[in-house]
C-alpha cells in the first residue's frame, strides 16, 4: 500500500494512502479531540471538535474526514483552535444535563474529560432547562435507557444502528429545539427493527444510552474489566466483564473496539445474556438422590459415592457399558480431561458430545474432500469476499457478528450476496439472488449448479488438473441433471438456480457460508460433500477470501472435538484405530486405550433401551431438550442404571440424575475455548463461584483419582501444555502465547504463527476429493395425515436449551416464548390467526405452540426454534441418522397442524 | 440604470404550458445545439462561459459538471434545486412559473452533459402551484419527446421526477436536499465526498439553482462567446436580484452584472423607501449575508465589489431596511427565523443558532446582559469556522457585521438595561 508522509505537530508521520489526519495524529500519540468519530462508522463531523489547521488552507479543516497528503503541516492545536473548541463544547454543556454525580458514565465521558481539557464553563451560556420527564421510545424497554437530557446528539448511535448493525432502528426525531433520537415513530424500542446488540450504549459517548439494568450498580470508574470469550456462539466474541469489586457482581459486558474477531461488536446475548451467572437457581452443591429426591451431599460424599458405582458397573458390564457426554459449553481442558477420564480411566471410547447434532457431517464430509473438517478461512476474510453464498444459515440470528461481516461485504465492499435458505430469513435483504429451496434438497440444487457451470464452462480446469482427483467420477452424476429437473425438486424456478451457478463461478474470490441447515439432514454428508464439490470446481478454495467456512454453533464446540470428545479420534483428530497412535498415548497418559471406536450420543441414548450401556456421564450438555425424539431419549435418561450430571443448573436432564455435580461457568474459571475459525482464545475468571462449585476439569480429577487413576493439574494452563505435546496441530499453543490475540490452528510450534487459511497449494490430504453425491429424498416426506415439512432451529434472542439466555429480562421481554412459523395461506386455510395456539403433531408427539403467520416461509413449510422447555420441538424432530456421520435430521420431518 | 431581459426575456409572453409558443421565440434552440455536441463538448461549453452558481455559493458551473461527468460510477443524477428558502429571494419562481420550458430545456441539457438518466426538480412546498404546473410540463414533455427514451431523436434518455418539498428551509443546502429525496431527514453531511463524486444514493449527482439552469440553454443558444459580453469579465451574464424591505416597489429585476451600484438599483428600481426614510441598512445577498451600512451602496454589481463592500452578493436578494429601526431588530427579525431553521447536525449550528436568537431576544427585550455582545462574538466566530454547511457557516453573518457596523444600538440595547 501506498504510504504518504506528513507533519503534524513538528512531528514527521508515515501512514498508508487513505488515512486521515485524525488516525495519523493518533499513530503518534497526538489525540485529537473528538465525540463522534468512531472507526467502524462513516466520518459524521457533528462535533466539530477535531478540527485543524493544515498549513495552506483557509479556514479549520475536520480531521475525522480529511484524509492525510503527502507533505501536509498540520497544526492540531493553536489558541484559536483551543478558543473554538472551548466554546463549542460550552454551547454543547448549555444543552446537556450536568448530572456527574450521579452518573453512570462518570469517569468514562469523553464530554467530561474534554470539558475539563479546555475548561469549558458549562454555565457560560446558561443551564439547559430542565424539561419535565416524558416517556420516550425506550421507557418499556427492559434493556436500553435513552435520557434525552444528557443526548449530545452526536448521531453515532444513530450511525452505528445503521451502518455497522444495519438494523435502522434508531433516528433522529423532531425539529430543532426537541431534536431527540427516537425510533421511527417514536414506537418503543421492542417493537421496532432493534435487536438488542446494544451497540449504541456502547458508543454513546455521555451517558445518555444506557444498560437499563446496571444504572447505580457501579461507575466505570468502580469497575474492573476481565477480557475472556463470550460463551454463547461459536464467533468467538471478545468481551470484557466488568465487575464491581464492592458487589463482587458482574455488572456490564462491554467489548473493545478493534479486539479480534468482533472489533468491539456483540449481539443481545453477549451484550445482555449474562444474567445466569449469578442467577439464585445456580446449583451450589453436589446433590445425590435418595428415594427419588436429591438430597445435599458434601464433595467427598459425592464423588465417593461416582467413582464406587462407576468402578462396579465397569467390573460387573465391562468399560464399554460406560460413556461419557463431553460439552462444547466447557473450555478446552475440560475437554482434554474429559475424554482422558473416558478413555485412560474408564477404558473405553464411548465419548461424544453435541458436536454430533450440529457439525458431525462436516467433520466427516469435509475431512474426506479435503483433508480437515474446520472453517477454510478467518472471519474477518469474508469482508474481502467477491461473492458469498450463504446456503442453510441464518447467519444474523445464530452467528450476529459474522452476520456484520456479510452485511459490511455486501454493503460497502461490493460483494454479491447468493441466499439459499427455505425461509425469507434477514440476509435476504442484503442479497443480490435468494433462492428457497425445499428443506432437505440441498444436493439437487448444488448438482444443477454444478451442471450449469460444468455446461457453460465456468469451471477452473487448471485447478481441477492439479489441486484434485476423481473429477471423472463426478462428471456422470451432473450430466443430465439439468436445473429444471432440479426444479421439480427444489421448487426454485431453473433459471434462478442459473443465475446463482453463474454468480458464484464468475466471482473473482468466494466463500460458501453454511450451518445446520445443510448439516442436520440423513444426507448431512452429502450435503457437505456437494459444497466441496462445488467449491474444487470452481477453484474456490486454498485463497485468502475464498473457501467453505461451516459456522459451528457452540462457543467451544471447535475445541472439543479438536480435543477429542468424540468416539473415534484422540485429541488432534488422530483415529482410535490407529495402533501407532494407540500407542503414543499409551504412553503418554500411563494406561492401556481401547481401539474400538466409541458410541455416538444418539447411539448411546439408543443402547442404553438395549441395555448396553449402563452408565451415563453428562458433563454440560441437556439432552432431554435437545436430542432429537424427546420421548425416546427422555426414556432412555430415565431408564438408565446410573446417571451422573455435572452442571451450573438443575437442567431437564439434570432431573433424571443420580447424582449432580455443581460446576463453575465460564465467568468463573480459567482456561481456552477455540472459536469457529480455529482460533485459541482465553477464558479469564472474573467472579468467584457461587457455593461450592467446582471447574469441571478439577472434578473429573477428583472422581479419577477416586477410582484409582490419579490426574492432578492445579491450574489451567499445565492441562493446555500437556495438550500442546500430545495434540500436534495445538503443538504452538500456551496460555502465555495467546494472552492478548488468539491464534489459529494449525499451528505445530512454539514459533509458528498460527494458520489465516487453509489448504494453501495442497490439500491437508494432498488431492482434493470429488465425490459423486446423487440426491436422496429425506427420511420422512409430508403424506396425506402429515401434509407439512417441519423444520426446526435458532432464533436470535436464544440460545439452545434457554438454560442461560432465558435467565434475562432483556431477552424474556422480546422473546417470551416459542411459536410455529407458518404460511398465510395455510394459516387461512386453517383459520389460524397469529398468536394463537396451535398443536403441532408428528409420527413421535405433538407440541402446543403459538402460531406466528408470516410471508417469510413458503406454503406447506413449517419452523420452530428449539429453545422452549414449554413447547419443545424436539419432542416432534426425527431421530433418523446419517449414515456416515450419525447426525440426526433436525430439518426435515412431516408435521401436521391443528387449531386448538 | 437598465433591466436586461436575458433569461426574463419570455416571462409572460406565453402560456406557461404552450409550448409551441415557447419554440417560436427560439426555445429548444439550445438543447437540439447541444444534443448535436459531445458530452465533453458541453460541458466545455459551460465551463467556458464562466457560469457561476446562482444559489449563493457562486461555484463554477463547469466545474461541478466536469467533476460529475468524469465519475466512474453510474447511474448519475441531476438535480434542479427549486426548494427557494432563503430570506429576501423569490426570483426562481419567477422563471419556474413564467418561463418553465427554458427551466426544463436547460435541465436535459445537464443530464445530457454529465449522463444522467434521471433527473429532479426538488420544488419548495409552499410553491404549489409550481408544482402543479410542473407536474403537468413534465407530462407535455414526454408527449414532446422532450424526455423519455428518445430524446428529440437523439437516443439519449432521461426522465424527471417533480418532488414537492415538505416546508424545511435547511432542504434547500444541497446534501440535505439530497438526504431527503432519499426519504432521509433533510439533514446536512460532511464534504468530501462532494455530491458531484457521492451524491444521491451515493452516486455522482449535480444539483444546480434554477436560475443557474436558466443559462445554461442560452449559453448553449448563442455559444460561450457570445454570452459572455453580457456582465465583466469576472462575472458574465446577468442576475436576477429580489428587492425587497422597506422598498416601494418590491420585485425581481434583472440586470446585467457590473452594469450599475447596489444603490442605483434600489433607487431606480425601488423607487425609494417606503417610509421615505434614508436607507440605514442593506443585506444584498440574502438573509444570512452581513449587513451594509446606508453609506456603503456605491459598489458596483459584482461578487468582488460587494465583498469587498463587506457583504456578498449571495442569492442576489436584496433586502432593504431603512432608518428607524434599531440593528437589535432587525437581527431579531432575522433570527427569528434561522433559530428554527438549523437541522441539528453540527453542534455549533445547531446549538449557537438558538442562544444567539436568545440573546438577541433578550436585547431586544430590554434584558441584556453586560457578556452579551462578547458572547454574540464568541457563539457566532465559532459558527463561522467550525459548521458543516452554509447555513452555520453564513446565519452569523448578519448579526456579527451588525455588531460592527451598529455597535451603537447593541451598546444602547445594553444600556437601557442599566438605567
Amino acid at each position: 500500500m501506498k504510504e504518504v508522509s506528513l507533519t503534524i505537530d513538528g512531528k514527521k508521520v508515515k501512514v498508508p494512502e487513505g488515512t486521515t489526519i485524525l488516525e495519523a495524529a493518533k499513530a503518534v500519540g497526538i489525540d485529537v479531540p473528538h465525540l463522534c468519530y468512531d472507526p467502524r462508522v462513516k466520518p459524521i463531523g457533528s462535533c466539530r471538535l477535531c478540527v485543524v489547521q493544515v498549513e495552506g488552507q483557509a479556514g479549520l479543516t475536520t480531521s475525522c474526514n480529511t484524509e492525510a497528503a503527502g507533505g501536509m503541516n498540520v497544526t492540531t492545536e493553536n489558541e484559536e483552535i483551543a478558543a473554538i473548541r472551548k466554546t463549542i463544547l460550552e454551547l454543547i454543556l448549555s444543552e446537556h444535563r450536568v448530572a456527574c454525580t450521579s452518573c453512570d458514565e462518570d469517569g468514562a465521558c469523553k464530554l467530561q474529560d474534554y470539558a475539563y481539557r479546555y475548561q469549558a464553563d458549562e454555565g457560560r451560556f446558561g443551564l439547559p432547562e430542565r424539561r419535565p420527564v416524558r416517556p420516550n421510545y425506550t421507557t418499556n424497554s427492559e434493556g436500553i435507557l435513552y435520557d434525552p437530557d444528557k443526548c449530545i446528539l452526536c448521531g453515532l448511535c444513530v450511525q452505528y444502528c445503521e451502518e455497522v448493525q444495519k438494523a435502522e432502528a434508531l433516528t433522529f426525531a423532531g425539529r430543532l429545539g426537541q431534536l431527540e433520537v427516537s425510533t421511527a415513530f417514536g414506537i418503543d424500542l421492542q417493537e421496532s427493527s432493534c435487536v438488542l446488540c446494544g451497540g449504541c450504549v456502547e458508543i454513546c459517548p455521555t451517558g445518555a444510552m444506557l444498560d437499563r439494568a446496571t444504572i447505580g450498580k457501579g461507575r466505570e470508574k468502580d469497575l474492573t474489566k476481565t477480557r475472556t470469550t463470550c460463551a454463547y456462539c461459536g464467533v468467538g466474541c471478545q468481551i470484557d466483564l466488568n465487575v464491581n469489586p464492592k458487589t463482587k457482581r458482574i455488572v456490564r459486558v462491554t467489548s473493545e473496539v478493534g479486539c479480534i474477531p468482533n472489533d468491539g461488536n456483540l449481539c443481545v446475548k453477549g451484550r445482555f445474556g449474562m444474567d445466569f451467572i449469578a442467577s439464585d437457581k445456580r446449583l451450589t452443591e453436589p446433590l445425590i438422590k435418595r428415594n427419588g429426591k436429591f438430597e445435599k451431599a458434601t464433595w467427598e460424599e459425592a464423588i465417593k459415592f461416582v467413582a464406587e458405582r462407576l468402578k462396579r458397573i465397569r467390573s460387573e458390564f465391562g468399560a464399554d457399558s460406560i460413556a461419557g457426554l463431553s460439552s462444547a459449553k466447557c473450555t478446552n481442558e475440560d475437554n482434554y480431561v474429559f475424554q482422558k477420564f473416558i478413555r485412560a480411566c474408564i477404558g473405553t471410547n464411548n465419548v461424544d458430545h453435541c458436536a454430533r447434532l450440529c457439525h458431525a457431517s462436516t467433520v466427516a464430509g469435509l475431512a474426506r474432500a479435503f483433508g480437515s473438517g474446520a472453517m477454510t478461512n478467518s472471519i474477518d476474510e469474508l469482508k474481502n469476499a467477491g461473492c458469498i453464498f450463504v446456503i442453510g444459515s441464518n447467519t444474523t440470528e445464530a452467528h450476529p457478528v459474522i452476520g456484520l461481516y456479510i452485511k459490511e461485504a455486501v454493503m460497502k465492499n461490493g460483494a454479491e450476496l447468493i441466499v439459499a435458505d427455505p425461509r425469507k430469513i434477514d440476509l435476504v435483504r442484503f442479497a443480490r439472488l435468494h433462492i428457497a429451496q425445499a428443506p432437505g434438497t440441498d444436493v439437487a440444487l448444488i448438482n444443477a449448479m454444478m451442471n450449469v457451470i460444468i455446461n457453460e464452462e465456468l469451471h477452473d480446469k487448471a485447478f481441477i488438473n492439479e489441486r484434485t482427483e476423481d473429477f471423472e467420477k463426478l462428471k456422470p452424476v451432473l450430466k443430465d441433471f439439468t436445473p429444471e429437473e432440479a426444479e421439480a425438486i427444489t421448487t426454485i424456478p431453473a433459471e434462478k438456480i442459473r443465475a446463482a451457478a453463474r454468480l458464484y463461478a464468475r466471482a473473482e474470490t468466494a466463500s460458501i457460508i453454511y450451518s445446520m441447515g445443510i448439516t442436520q439432514h440423513t444426507t448431512g454428508t452429502d450435503n457437505v460433500l456437494s459444497l466441496a464439490n462445488l467449491a474444487m470446481l470452481t477453484g474456490n478454495v486454498g485463497a485468502e477470501s475464498t473457501g467453505v467456512n461451516p459456522l459451528r454453533g457452540q462457543n467451544n464446540v471447535q475445541g472439543a472435538c479438536d480435543l477429542g470428545a468424540l468416539p473415534n479420534v484422540y485429541p488432534g483428530y488422530q483415529s482410535v484405530e490407529d495402533s501407532q497412535i494407540q500407542a503414543k498415548f499409551e504412553s503418554a497418559w500411563g494406561r492401556k486405550l481401547s481401539c474400538r471406536t466409541g458410541l455416538t450420543v444418539v447411539e448411546m441414548m439408543h443402547a442404553i433401551e438395549e441395555e448396553n450401556i449402563k452408565a451415563l456421564y453428562i458433563m454440560g450438555e441437556n439432552p432431554a431438550l435437545s436430542d432429537p425424539n424427546l420421548n425416546r431419549t427422555r426414556k432412555s435418561l430415565e431408564a438408565v442404571n446410573f446417571l451422573v450430571v455435572q452442571d451450573i443448573f438443575l437442567s431437564e436432564t439434570a432431573e433424571y440424575a443420580d447424582v449432580v455435580l455443581p460446576s463453575v461457568c465460564f465467568a468463573e474459571k480459567d482456561g481456552t475455548f477455540t472459536n469457529t475459525e480455529r482460533r485459541v482464545q482465553r477464558v479469564r475468571k472474573a467472579v468467584a463461584p457461587p457455593g461450592q462449585a467446582r471447574s469441571d476439569w478439577e472434578i473429573i480429577c477428583e472422581v479419577a483419582t477416586k477410582m484409582g487413576y490419579p490426574m492432578a493439574y492445579g491450574r489451567a494452563d499445565k492441562i493446555m501444555d500437556e495438550i500442546a505435546i500430545v495434540c500436534p496441530i495445538y503443538g504452538g499453543m500456551s496460555f502465555e502465547r495467546i494472552d492478548s490475540v488468539g491464534l489459529q490452528w494449525p499451528c505445530p510450534d512454539k514459533e509458528h504463527p498460527g494458520t489465516r487459511f487453509l489448504h494453501e497449494g495442497t490439500f491437508k490430504r494432498g488431492k482434493g476429493k470429488f465425490h459423486a453425491v446423487e440426491y436422496k429424498a429425506a427420511n420422512e416426506l409430508p403424506d396425506e395425515k402429515y401434509p407439512f415439512v417441519l423444520s426446526t432451529g435458532r432464533q436470535l434472542y436464544q440460545f439452545h436449551t434457554g438454560t442461560m439466555t432465558r435467565k434475562s429480562a432483556v431477552i424474556n421481554q422480546v422473546s417470551p416464548t416459542g411459536y410455529v412459523e407458518i404460511h398465510p395461506d395455510d394459516a387461512a386455510r386453517l383459520e389460524i390467526n397469529s398468536g394463537e395456539n396451535v398443536e403441532v403433531i408428528t409420527r413421535r408427539g405433538k407440541v402446543t405452540t403459538p402460531a406466528r403467520v408470516t410471508s417469510g416461509i413458503e406454503k406447506g413449510w413449517l419452523f420452530m426454534p428449539f429453545h422452549f422447555r414449554e413447547c419443545p420441538a424436539n419432542m416432534l424432530t426425527n431421530d433418523a441418522l446419517d449414515p456416515t456421520a450419525k447426525i440426526p435430521e433436525y430439518k426435515v420431518c412431516a408435521a401436521a397442524v391443528k387449531k386448538t | 440604470m437598465k433591466e436586461r431581459k436575458v433569461l426574463t426575456r419570455r416571462v409572460g409572453k406565453y402560456e406557461p404550458l404552450d409550448l409551441k409558443a415557447y419554440e417560436a421565440s427560439g426555445g429548444l434552440e439550445g438543447l437540439r445545439r447541444a444534443l448535436a455536441l459531445n458530452p465533453e463538448e458541453v460541458v466545455e461549453q459551460i465551463k467556458l462561459s464562466g457560469l457561476t452558481g446562482r444559489g449563493g455559493a457562486a461555484f463554477p458551473t463547469g466545474l461541478k459538471w466536469g467533476s460529475a461527468a468524469q465519475e466512474k460510477e453510474t447511474p448519475k443524477y441531476f438535480i434542479c434545486n427549486a426548494d427557494e428558502g432563503e430570506l429576501g429571494t423569490f426570483k426562481d419562481k419567477v422563471l419556474l412559473d413564467g418561463d418553465p420550458w427554458a427551466v426544463l430545456e436547460g435541465i436535459v441539457i445537464g443530464a445530457y452533459a454529465i449522463g444522467a438518466q434521471l433527473a429532479y426538480i426538488y420544488v419548495k412546498g409552499e410553491y404549489e402551484e409550481t408544482v402543479n404546473l410542473w407536474e403537468k410540463l413534465a407530462a407535455e414533455a414526454q408527449k414532446a419527446k422532450l424526455l423519455g427514451t428518445d430524446v428529440l431523436g437523439s437516443k439519449f434518455s432521461l426522465q424527471l421526477q417533480v418532488v414537492r418539498g415538505r416546508g424545511l428551509y435547511i432542504a434547500g443546502e444541497e446534501f440535505a436536499l439530497i438526504s431527503s429525496l432519499e426519504t432521509r431527514r433533510a439533514m446536512s453531511r460532511l464534504k468530501p465526498p462532494y455530491p458531484s463524486q457521492r451524491g444521491l444514493f451515493g452516486k455522482p449527482t449535480v444539483v444546480n439553482n434554477v436560475e443557474t439552469i436558466a443559462n445554461v440553454p442560452v449559453i448553449l443558444a448563442k455559444g460561450a462567446e457570445e454570452y459572455r459580453k453580457l456582465g465583466t469579465k469576472d462575472d458574465p451574464g446577468t442576475r436576477l436580484f429580489s428587492l425587497s424591505g422597506d422598498v416601494k416597489e418590491a420585485g425581481v429585476y434583472e440586470v446585467e452584472l457590473g452594469s450599475g451600484t447596489l444603490r442605483e438599483l434600489i433607487d431606480e428600481f425601488g423607487k425609494g423607501t417606503t417610509g421615505g426614510r434614508h436607507i440605514k441598512a442593506v443585506q444584498p445577498g440574502g438573509g444570512t449575508s452581513a449587513l451594509l451600512a446606508g453609506d456603503s451602496l456605491d459598489c458596483r454589481l459584482t461578487t468582488e465589489a460587494i465583498r469587498k463592500a463587506g457583504s456578498s452578493i449571495g442569492t442576489a436578494g436584496v433586502i432593504v431596511y431603512e432608518q428607524g429601526k434599531s440593528a437589535v431588530d432587525i437581527v431579531k427579525g432575522l433570527m427569528d427565523f434561522y433559530g428554527f431553521e438549523s437541522c441539528g447536525r453540527c453542534a455549533p449550528c445547531r446549538i449557537g443558532v438558538v442562544r444567539m436568537k436568545e440573546i438577541v431576544e433578550r436585547l431586544s427585550h430590554g434584558k441584556g446582559r453586560t457578556e452579551d455582545l462578547e458572547q454574540l462574538r464568541r457563539i457566532g466566530k465559532a459558527c463561522v469556522v467550525a459548521s458543516t454547511c452554509g447555513m452555520g457557516q453564513a446565519f452569523p453573518l448578519p448579526v456579527l457585521s451588525a455588531l460592527e457596523v451598529f455597535g451603537g444600538d447593541f451598546e444602547a440595547a445594553i444600556a437601557k438595561v442599566s438605567v
